[in-house]
């Protein structure tokens, strides 16, 4: 009796873990029965490489497509030299007092919300790109990478700092005994060491920006356009999402904010895939 | 660059490499040529040191600053629209005074109900994966679900849980439909927070019961998870302020832009949130520039719960940390 109690106590666990991998498969289905009708015969591709004009019959999302990637890799690419510099000073350089209190600040900052980056950045950000650039109305792919990228860094920090701290000290005291300065231990010891956890931040947080709605919703303008310049207004996968749930249910505008969900299941898809490669090639 | 931090570091690269270099003056010996070489390689090196010190610390105070300018905009904008009624009273004459008790009230009956749904399924879910679970395939397909969920965009769960919560199961725009959304959006954050708790109890607990007869179920129900719970429970007021602060997966599942009353009514009530309140007044309110303080306000409430909710949790963790050591 108490064998049978064990067996069916592991059984009743084991469901709720199955339950994760149901949601994430039940997530994927929904994306593609909904999205259903717009990807029918052949379709897929006229969807993700046409322009949008429900008025005319079109539904193809590729000006969200490229929105996306570009303010997603703007953000990345000004988030890393900031988390960089920071997760150095924090891991190796400041001394531990500081850096304990850094550490605890970082983490702190992952929990902001995304809205409130994206209302500081209406009443905040966007009224100085307008005055900086003179052009347009400062709602552009800069002002939502910026404050993305500031949205991203603590992600960044954290994974490059892990990845920092990994460092085997042997290596460090190895680099001190030659004589070595703080920053040729950084650049020359820890930086190379760590490649992997450098990369491992650098997809994670391109993952976040990717899926990230707020900021870009209210900070890119949403217009429907393909990017020419970091000034020009886009609307995001996400941001399109939001803007277009109607409330009917059955026309085909709806049905195409699924495939927007697909492309972005996708991209999640990928994101892991490429952590996984990453963590691979580092175990090796 | 005159703080204590980099002057420590160059004084100790001084006395880590030679002794100080004479100044070399007229007939140079070879000796002196290499001291010459020594010294100047030293000045590159320690202007290089500098030059790096400046950047790390230029990127440091990037961030901070930014984090600064942003709590002190917030602050100096909106302390002034905080006030008992603010707190305390449903929004008046079409959302241009008065205040956002209901938002309140929506939002944590939001982030409690995701919390109430999410707790067990993640808890049970954490005790499998690291007490039961044999490395294998079943693990790996596990795990992948796992941390596919934990990647997919908070927007996606938002047309997932319409979809389904919403449209299939007819729950229509509600409090239910909302919180079981945002559960499925924390429950990565339970497993894995249930996860290291558990793995964070001494293998010797375990152990001492099995060798004392206890099955591993007894073991696990008496002894590990006991000591795990403070952790568990961490992690689930962290989770708490991760549904609390996200808006994409509410926006067409549980919140609406008015509710009337104070409380709602029932389960199946939608409820005005404080996240998308904000998003709201700040984009698509008729009168944005009438709503500016109460926005503020309602901005600096959101943040305060957020990182109030997430500093009691993580200053309690570092406290367990040090108790358990």
């Amino acid at each position: 009796m108490n064998r049978q109690f064990e067996k069916t106590a592991e059984m009743v666990l084991f469901l709720p873990a199955l339950l994760s991998v149901i949601l994430t498969l039940a997530i994927f289905v929904f994306m593609l029965v909904f999205g259903l009708p717009l990807m029918k015969g052949g379709r897929f591709f006229e969807l993700i490489t046409g322009s949008w004009s429900p008025g005319h019959g079109m539904y193809g999302i590729q000006p969200m497509i490229m929105g996306t990637m570009a303010i997603a890799s703007l953000s990345v690419f000004f988030a890393f030299p900031l988390s960089m510099g920071c997760a150095s000073l924090i891991s190796v350089l400041a001394p531990r007092g500081f850096s304990t209190f850094l550490r605890h600040t970082v983490r702190l900052m992952t929990g902001v919300p995304t809205v409130i980056y994206g209302f500081v950045g209406i009443f905040l950000l966007v009224p100085i790109i307008r005055e900086l650039f003179q052009n347009g109305s400062g709602f552009c792919i800069l002002s939502a990478s910026l404050m993305l990228a500031l949205l991203i860094s603590p992600t960044m920090i954290l994974v490059f700092m892990e990845s920092f701290d990994r460092v085997p000290k042997s290596y460090l005291d190895a680099a001190d005994a030659l004589g070595g300065t703080p920053v040729q231990k950084l650049v020359y010891v820890i930086i190379p060491q760590a490649r992997q956890g450098i990369w491992m931040g650098v997809i994670l947080s391109m993952g976040r920006s990717l899926g990230d709605t707020l900021i870009a919703l209210m900070l890119a303008g949403n217009a429907i356009a393909t990017p020419g310049s970091v000034l020009d207004s886009v609307r995001t996968l996400t941001a399109h999402i939001a803007l277009v749930i109607a409330s009917d249910y059955e026309s085909l505008e709806f049905k195409s904010v699924f495939a927007c969900g697909l492309i972005l299941y996708g991209f999640n898809a990928l994101i892991i895939v490429m952590l996984r490669y990453v963590e691979s090639k580092g175990t090796q | 660059m005159e703080t204590t931090n980099p002057e420590y570091f160059e004084n100790k690269a001084e006395t880590t490499t030679d002794r100080a270099v004479p100044k070399v003056k007229g007939n140079e010996t070879e000796k002196d040529i290499t001291e010459t070489a020594a010294a100047r390689t030293r000045g590159r090196r320690k202007i290089m040191q500098s030059i790096f010190f400046f950047l790390f610390r230029g990127a440091a105070a990037v961030n901070g600053i930014a984090l600064f300018i942003i709590i002190f905009f917030l602050l100096k904008n909106g302390l002034s629209a905080i006030s008992w009624t603010f707190l305390t009273q449903p929004p008046m004459d079409s959302m241009t005074s008065g205040g956002i008790f209901p938002c309140i009230v929506g939002t944590l009956c939001l982030g409690i109900g995701a919390i109430i749904a999410a707790l067990p399924v993640g808890v049970a879910s954490g005790i499998y994966l690291n007490e039961y679970a044999r490395p294998g395939l079943m693990l790996r397909i596990l795990r992948l679900g796992i941390s596919n969920l934990a990647g997919v965009p908070s927007v996606v769960f938002g047309l997932f849980g319409l979809a389904f919560f919403c449209i299939i199961l007819k729950m229509g725009v509600s409090i239910l439909a909302g919180a079981l959304t945002l559960a499925t959006l924390t429950l990565p954050v339970i497993i894995g927070s249930t996860e290291e708790a558990l793995k964070s109890v001494p293998d010797t607990y375990r152990e001492a019961s099995l060798a004392l007869g206890a099955t591993k179920w007894q073991t696990i129900y008496r002894v590990v998870l006991p000591a795990a719970m403070p952790g568990i429970l961490t992690g689930a007021i962290l989770g708490l302020s991760r549904a609390a602060g996200e808006t994409a997966p509410i926006m067409f599942t549980g919140a609406v832009f008015f509710a009337p009353g104070k409380w709602p009514s029932s389960l199946l009530d939608s409820v005005m949130a404080l996240p998308y309140h904000i998003y709201v007044l700040a984009t698509a309110g008729t009168e944005i520039e009438k709503t500016r303080p109460l926005q503020y306000g309602t901005a600096i409430v959101l943040i305060a719960l957020v990182l109030g909710i997430n500093l009691g949790a993580l200053i309690w963790r570092s406290r367990l940390r040090k108790r358990l050591k």
